[in-house]
């Protein structure tokens, strides 16, 4: 199989066992890899309804076709599981570079199950295996884990690794690699702690067919000089996301004391002025042309970041308006383990609840002392983090202030208010996870690139189904999100890489439904329904208070025709279920 | 009148690499207009603000604004 390695490593961690099982060819065309290939299996082999942090729940790791070649920006990794968060699908996309390391060890996908009896990691070298005993890293930071996992494994291994909230199955926990990049979302890490698996080590020496070789390097050639060379990418390696603070701020949707404000005085602080002033050098994935990673350090911290989503949720959202802060904060949730973002969502929930005297938490908008000491906190469930780590729906729900808990489907919210950019608030009410910005990053259109009005719901239906149909299709080829990447280019490297029957940009499209359709009936199957499409009740019933979008809500009325809207152009009724001639258009 | 422009990102190859300029611009010149007088091309800046409030392209620059212009971000 041209691309693929055509084997899924299996790992059992109750009995031991390991196998290597064919990839069958047509389900990879099906599902490309990634997110749809993940989804596929986990739709095929969850039973319904089962405890995301039991044995039955499958830890599933799959890179694409692409992955590991010089194709632009294919160098990524999905990491997939029942979530603990919100008991949706969750898949979540990691950069660095152990995705083409798993491609060059000779796999597609490594599917995790069962749990081991103590700590263990699993140590990959091309056809050897071996499970091996964590039981001296366990309770260690996950930044000490890899760097000591890479030294024992040698020159070439990468590592996925736990901090202490994975082991404490903290339901916003992540999965890091190359110390500072995560599969942040949904409590992935807590997947892999509820398993007793600390960390994966792989290293690997297999080359990957590509079926024209000739053409594949005049099509990346081109691609590459098309990237780096346009001005609508080149955001990544100046400043890389840093740059959206000062626009959000401006555009009204940065994320301010909770979501109760869309913009925040002192921005400038946490903006890219302030990175630039700390950036030692840039950073980039696997086969990136990018490289929007900023590595920056002080004379305390050294850290890659904090990306934008970091600077809003932990920054403005929390009132910090110290850069240095939330470079110690993202450090420190790096290594313990923790999403920034549901964390700065906690932190900012807790910090609003204290000043309105629901409960006291001890923190308020702002203080920095306090602030730093949450991440360590929440990571080992101890003190107010024990009740924090729980997340904002659960805090909601247990102080009756579930209007302004701030999250979808248990999905805490990224940094964009939707107040200011209208088309979010669909996406965050529709994406598969829950609340999260990926799956149809509306900003791009209504802000960034200014193509849409960003206050009005007019065309954002179509634009939202366009986008995660899309974004099917992408994250299961498996691309990085920053790459604005067509359906044409990506037929392309797809025929010169895998070759065989040629693959058409309609295909490609109806590959994106199918998957896209089969997370929405994983989600149904587990009870979800058009009642969870929803978003907190603070967007529909508060005006934020200053900026561009002073005085601006959302119109519930008008929200819930959107809605309606986005289920005809996804091809589903208007309960939102993919009804039977729709499956049969998916193939499903 | 003189008004600050600041150029963010990758923007700033178009001014020599400085991020905030001074430029000196007659009443009633509109940002669109400013943004040709700094040499950035239009179709390379997304949006614009004016005293760090987002702004339209035909808005009429005043006296001591602080106008930015933002160059196109994909992702967070």
């Amino acid at each position: 199989m041209n691309g693929y390695q055509g084997v899924i490593l299996r790992v059992d961690l109750s009995t031991g066992s390991v196998t290597r099982e064919p990839l069958d060819p047509a389900v990879a065309r099906q599902y490309l890899g990634g997110k749809g290939l993940a989804i596929k299996y986990l739709y095929d082999e969850l039973a319904e309804g089962i405890d995301a942090l039991s044995p039955d729940n499958k830890l599933v790791v799959m890179n694409g076709p692409l992955c590991g070649t010089a194709a632009p920006l294919s160098g990524k990794l999905a990491i997939a599981a029942k979530s603990p968060a919100t008991g949706t699908i969750l898949d979540c996309s990691i950069g660095g570079h152990i995705g083409a390391v798993i491609k060059f060890a000779g796999y597609d996908g490594i599917i995790v199950e069962g749990k081991a009896n103590a700590p263990v990691y699993l140590n990959v070298v091309d056809d050897e295996i071996r499970i091996e005993s964590a039981e001296k890293y366990w309770g260690k930071g996950s930044q000490e884990v890899e760097l000591a996992l890479k030294e024992e494994s040698g020159e070439g291994s990468e590592v996925l690794a736990i901090g202490i909230a994975g082991e404490n199955l903290v339901p916003f926990s992540c999965i890091n690699t190359d110390l500072y990049r995560q599969a942040g979302r949904g409590g992935i890490g807590a997947v892999m702690g509820s398993k007793n698996l600390k960390a994966i080590v792989v290293k690997g020496s297999k080359p990957i067919a590509v079926a024209d070789k000739e053409r594949f390097l005049t099509e990346v050639n081109a691609i590459f000089r098309k990237t780096v060379e346009d001005d609508h990418n080149g955001w990544a390696f100046a400043d890389g996301t840093t740059g959206n603070v000062a626009l959000c701020n401006a555009a009204g949707c940065l994320p301010t004391h909770n979501f109760q404000d869309g913009s925040f005085k002192d921005f400038a602080k946490i903006s890219a002025e302030a990175m630039l002033e700390r950036r030692k050098h840039k950073k980039g994935c696997f086969a990136c042309a990018l490289g929007c990673g900023n590595f920056v350090k002080n004379e305390t911290t050294a850290v890659e970041g904090p990306e934008y989503e970091t600077l809003a949720l932990t920054g403005s959202n929390c009132g910090i308006a110290d850069f240095d802060a939330v470079m110690a904060f993202n450090n420190a949730c790096d290594d313990l383990g923790l999403d920034t973002i549901s964390a700065g969502n906690v932190v900012g929930f807790a910090m609003e609840m204290t000043e309105r005297g629901i409960h006291d938490y001890g923190i308020g908008f702002g203080n920095v002392e306090k602030y730093l000491e949450m991440p360590q906190l929440i990571a080992s469930c101890s003190g107010v983090g024990a009740e924090l780590a729980k997340g904002v729906k659960y805090l909601g729900e247990k102080h009756g202030q579930e209007d302004c808990a701030m999250h979808t489907k248990g999905l805490e919210f990224p940094g964009y208010d939707p107040r200011g950019a209208w088309g979010m608030s669909l996406t965050y009410a529709t994406a598969d996870r829950g609340a999260c910005h990926l799956r149809s990053y509306t900003v791009l259109h209504e802000l960034l690139a200014g193509s849409v009005p960003a206050r009005t719901f007019e065309g954002k239906s179509k634009l939202v189904a366009d986008m995660q149909i899309m974004n099917g299709a992408k994250f299961s080829m498996i691309y990085c999100d920053f790459f604005d990447v067509s359906y044409e280019d990506m037929a392309t490297i797809y025929n010169c890489v895998v070759g065989g029957d040629e693959m058409t940009v309609e295909e490609l499209k109806t590959i994106g439904n199918r998957v896209a359709t089969l997370a929405r009936l994983y989600n149904m199957r587990e009870g979800f329904s058009k009642k969870d499409d929803t978003l907190p009740r603070r967007l529909f019933k508060k005006a934020l208070k200053s900026g561009a979008t002073k005085g601006v809500s959302i119109n519930e009325k008008e929200f819930k025709q959107m809605l309606d809207s986005y289920y005809d152009y996804m091809g589903w009724d208007r309960d939102g279920c993919p009804g039977a001639a729709h499956l049969e258009a998916v193939g499903l | 009148m003189t008004v600050i422009v600041k150029v963010q990102g990758c923007l700033q190859k178009y001014t020599n690499n400085n991020r905030c300029l001074a430029r000196e611009i007659k009443e009633g010149t509109t940002v669109e207009t400013l943004i040709e007088q700094v040499g950035v091309p239009r179709h390379s800046v997304s949006i614009v603000s004016i005293n760090d409030v987002m702004a339209g392209f035909d808005d009429p620059v005043r006296r001591g604004d602080e106008v930015t212009l933002f160059a196109y971000v994909a992702g967070g």
